[in-house]
This record gives structure tokens, C-alpha cells and sequence, in this order.
């Protein structure tokens, strides 16, 4: 049984229905601290409404979030992102006027001029846009613009970051960089990647959960994931 | 940063020494010194528009209350120059509060049409106190009054400086705020205020203080109007001085420091040389503004950064 100083995150009974369809289901969730832990299901599970509740983007109907043992159902999404909570979207979002600096920094708060410089110049360097700091990131390429929205995600420090299909739009070489950075990621902060790649979800995940209308349906490593009859049921049908 | 300061320190140096060197005729002296107050309304509308993103449609309301708070002191209760300057960033700055807390639970469209209702019933309320505020006919603050620290600010030359000094305050602080963390918030929120609230920044929060600095600067060049130019009327809170500050922004380029005051020479003068031209001037006016748009559709000083200088802030 995991201690209770190792969990970062967990949820009681969370839901969330829109007009009469119930998207999250009572779903009772636990993620540690230093874990990647993939989010599975199929289209419609309810997956991105899920990190959404998590991060407070959408208010939940019911149940609560405690993250880093406090209480944080009723705090509002810029005090949950500030708690250590990061969130990259599913569809990319960055900000398309502005250069690759200016992106990064605008995820770094209160930090000297100094201190604010070193953090870019490492996630830059880490996700190897350095040379292109000075580019207008609307002018980056598909892939560039993840990688950054990546960047942003890690300049934060979060404790927590949420990746919502991040390797969405890709090429193979991107995704094994990106795999890579996951994984270093996990050294300092936690990861909860929301994937449909299950070559990904399979090479870098700790443990995996499964959602299927609206609940969790089965969670483990992946090996008991894949053997699951119920996970086999929601994705290839009866 | 440092080639913007030089840039902004020359332009108001250019200013100032067309003025000591008496480059200017009578008549231009006169009109840049309207420019100049005008281009600090401006400034104040920019920072919402342009830099934060908020279309408002009433900052006329904005302008008119520090012209109005400032000329009424001035004229029941005999305040000075000071008070009544000091007594009119406070009431903008209160109502900026207000309007922004209120006007700030809409968005888009919306946000544009409730700004325009709360600006209309200003004006409204304005001809309706009528024996508060002489209404439509509006007030002349004595000359006698409008001394500064002796200086007499009836006089066009202290006028010029006076006007110079305002715009040069708000300008400048425009440009701190553009280099500011603060403004480089203001920008992510204008350019997606979804991802900026997702990075933890209470983007209400900032737009409620975009809308306070940006009325409180327009409040501040609407007192200075009055209070150099010795006029009060509600013609300056009817709806087109909610739309002209917009479009010099637009065509000097919005979220530009300088934008404001480039819009409002051009418009100023397009006006000025078309209504001697032509009683239907606006005609002149509408084509000249139809080819600013298509050709430089990110204002004057917006197209030049996009293509040339991308260091101008």
C-alpha cells in the first residue's frame, strides 16, 4: 500500500454532468509523487473533463480534489496552477505573437531577472529550441510549438504536470525525444499524461488507468492492463 | 529597453524642441497642444485596447469624469489647479473600479455594449443635471482660475508645455508598463486569456487593473483638457469621444507606446485639411481610413514593427 506522504494528488468521488450526461463519473483517483502515470480510455471517456476537474478549469457537480494533502475543490484555477498544478492543452495553445522567450517567461513568476533567464535557457535547452529563442513562436513549426508548450509546462516547476495528448501531431523522431523528456521530467515532478499512443503510454508509464464512461475501469501496471478483459471490452467493443 | 527609451525620450525631445525653436506657427502650437492632450486620452485607451485586448466603446465616460470632477471643483467649489487635478484622478480611478468590477462579468461583444451603456448614461445624466452641469451648453473655467504654480496656463506657450508634460507622463508610463511584467501579462492575456490562466494568472484581476490605470490616464488627460483649454461640455462625453481614442489606436497601432499619438496628429489633421476642402470632409476622412486599413492593418507604427523595428515597444 502506497504511504500517505508519497500521494501528490487524489480525488473523492468526482463527477461532473452536463445537462443530465454524467462526463465523470464518481471516479476515485491517487496519483504519487514522481510517477508518470498515464490516463487511457476511448473517445468520450471523459478524460479531458477529468484533468480539467483536476485543475479546476470546470467546477465539479460533485466529490473533491485534495492535492499536496489541502483541500482544493473550491479554489480557483489560477490558485490550483499556482499550488503546483501544470497543464498543457490538448489542442496547442502558446502564445502565437509573442517570441519563444517571452512564452517561457510568462509561465515563470516571481523570480529574479537573473534566476528567470537561467530556467529558460535550461527548458529551452532541454527541449532544444535554444537557438530559436528569439523566434516569433507562431512562426515555429507543428512540432516546435508542442515542444515549447512543453517548455512552458516545465518552467512553471510544477509539482504536477497534467499533459493532455501531447505527442498529438508528431513525428516518430519527436516522439522519441519526447518520451526521453518525459522521463526526466519524473525526476523532479509528477506527470499524469492523458495519451492515446500506446506505444508511448506502454514505454514510459508507471501505472496506468483506464476510463470509460466516465469511470475508472481498471488500474495497474501495464501488464495487468493489457491482459484486463473489461479495458479489452471498452476498446474493441463485445 | 534601450533602444526604446532613446526612441521615446527623442520623439518627446523632438516635441519639446519644435516648441523652444518655435518651429511651430501660432496655429499649430495651439493644435499639437490639443493633439498632445488628446494622444494622452489616447495612451489611456491603448492600454486597455491595446495591450490588455478590451474593446471598450465607452471611454468617453472616463474622460468626461475627470473633466467633469476637475471643471465642476474648479467652478462651484473654487478649488485649484492641484485639488482639482488630484480630486479628478480619484473620482477616474473610482468609477474605473466600479465600471471595470461591473462591465468585467461580460466578455467580447457583450463588454463593448455594457461600456457603452454605462458611457451613455453618463452623458445622459450630464444634460440631465443640467443646472449642475449647464448640460449641452457646458461651462468656461475663467482664465483667472487656470493658474498653476503662477503660471498662467491660458498661455499658449505654457499651454504647449503643459500639455507636453501630461502626454510625456503617460506615455512614459505606457512604456513601463509595456516593459513590465505586468505588461508582458497584459499582452498573454490579450493574445490567448485562456492559456494565461492556465499559466495561474487571475486574468480578471488584471483586466480589472487595465481598466483602472486606463481610466484613471483617461481621466487625467480630461481634466488637463479642461482645465488648459477652459472648456467643459457634454459634447466630450457623447459617444464619438468613445470611438475616436479607438481610432487613433488603430491607426497610429495598437499596443504601441507611441501609436496614440502618430493616430491622433494623422486624424486630427486629415480633419483639419479635408473641412477645408469640403463641407462632406468626412468623406475625405472615411477614404483616407479605408486605405490605412487595407494597407498598414496594423496601424501606422504597428505595420512598421511587424516589418522592420520588432524592438518597438
Amino acid at each position: 500500500m502506497d504511504s500517505l506522504n508519497d500521494e501528490l494528488l487524489y480525488t473523492e468521488n468526482l463527477s461532473k454532468n452536463f445537462q443530465g450526461i454524467t462526463a465523470v463519473d464518481k471516479v476515485n483517483f491517487k496519483i504519487n509523487k514522481n510517477e508518470i502515470r498515464a490516463l487511457i480510455g476511448p473517445n468520450g471517456a471523459g478524460k479531458t473533463t477529468f484533468v480539467s476537474l483536476l485543475c479546476g478549469r470546470i467546477r465539479a457537480s460533485n466529490g473533491k480534489v485534495f492535492f499536496n494533502g489541502s483541500d482544493i475543490s473550491n479554489l480557483p484555477v489560477y490558485n490550483r496552477i499556482s499550488s503546483g498544478i501544470g497543464y498543457t492543452f490538448q489542442i496547442t495553445s502558446i502564445f502565437s505573437n509573442l517570441t519563444v522567450y517571452e512564452n517561457v517567461a510568462l509561465s515563470i513568476k516571481n523570480r529574479r531577472n537573473k534566476e528567470e533567464r537561467s530556467i529558460i535557457s535550461e527548458v529551452l535547452n532541454k527541449v532544444d529550441l535554444l537557438d530559436r529563442v528569439y523566434q516569433r513562436s507562431g512562426d515555429l513549426s507543428y512540432g516546435h510549438q508542442r515542444l515549447l508548450e512543453l517548455a512552458m509546462g516545465m518552467a512553471q516547476r510544477p509539482k504536477l504536470l497534467i499533459l493532455d495528448e501531447p505527442t498529438q501531431g508528431l513525428s516518430d523522431v519527436e516522439i522519441e525525444n519526447f518520451k526521453k523528456l518525459i522521463k526526466d521530467f519524473s525526476e523532479t515532478m509528477t506527470v499524469l499524461l492523458i495519451e492515446h499512443n500506446m506505444d508511448v503510454v506502454m514505454s514510459i508509464a508507471d501505472k496506468i488507468t483506464v476510463l470509460h464512461f466516465g469511470k475508472i475501469i481498471s488500474e495497474g501496471d501495464k501488464h495487468s492492463i493489457q491482459s484486463d478483459p473489461l479495458v479489452q471490452k471498452a476498446y474493441l467493443g463485445d | 529597453m534601450r533602444k526604446n527609451i532613446i526612441l521615446h525620450l527623442s520623439a518627446l525631445a523632438t516635441l519639446f524642441l519644435f516648441e523652444m525653436l518655435g518651429i511651430f506657427s501660432e496655429y499649430h502650437q495651439g493644435n499639437f497642444a490639443r493633439i498632445l492632450v488628446l494622444a494622452a486620452y489616447g495612451v489611456g485607451y491603448n492600454i486597455l485596447f491595446g495591450y490588455t485586448g478590451l474593446l471598450s466603446l465607452g471611454h468617453a465616460l472616463f474622460f468626461s469624469a475627470g473633466l467633469y470632477a476637475s471643471g465642476l471643483s474648479i467652478y462651484h467649489l473654487d478649488y485649484n489647479i492641484e485639488q482639482s487635478l488630484l480630486l479628478a484622478i480619484c473620482i477616474s480611478a473610482l468609477i474605473s473600479l466600479i465600471i471595470g468590477f461591473l462591465a468585467l462579468r461580460t466578455i467580447g461583444v457583450s463588454f463593448m455594449i455594457v461600456t457603452l451603456m454605462f458611457s451613455q448614461i453618463a452623458y445622459l445624466s450630464i444634460l440631465y443635471f443640467g443646472s449642475i452641469t449647464r448640460g449641452d451648453e457646458g461651462f468656461v473655467i475663467q482664465q483667472s482660475s487656470r493658474v498653476f504654480l503662477s503660471m498662467d496656463l491660458s498661455n499658449p506657450t505654457i499651454r504647449y508645455y503643459s500639455a507636453l508634460l501630461i502626454f510625456s507622463l503617460c506615455m512614459l508610463t505606457n512604456l513601463w508598463i509595456a516593459k513590465s511584467p505586468f505588461g508582458r501579462v497584459l499582452v498573454a492575456i490579450r493574445e490567448n486569456s485562456e492559456r494565461a490562466l492556465m499559466l495561474g494568472y487571475n486574468v480578471k484581476l488584471y483586466k480589472l487593473f487595465s481598466i483602472i490605470i486606463s481610466g484613471t490616464i483617461s481621466g487625467l488627460a480630461g481634466a488637463s483638457y479642461g482645465i488648459l483649454f477652459g472648456y467643459v461640455g457634454a459634447s466630450f462625453a457623447a459617444v464619438s469621444y468613445s470611438i475616436f481614442p479607438l481610432l487613433w489606436v488603430l491607426i497610429g497601432g495598437a499596443g504601441t507606446v507611441l501609436g496614440p499619438l502618430i493616430g491622433a496628429i494623422f486624424m486630427f489633421y486629415l480633419i483639419d485639411y479635408a473641412s477645408d476642402i469640403t463641407d462632406a470632409y468626412m468623406i475625405i476622412v472615411g477614404v483616407a481610413l479605408l486605405f490605412v486599413t487595407l494597407f498598414a492593418r496594423r496601424g501606422i507604427l504597428g505595420e512598421l514593427r511587424y516589418r522592420f523595428y520588432k524592438w518597438i515597444a
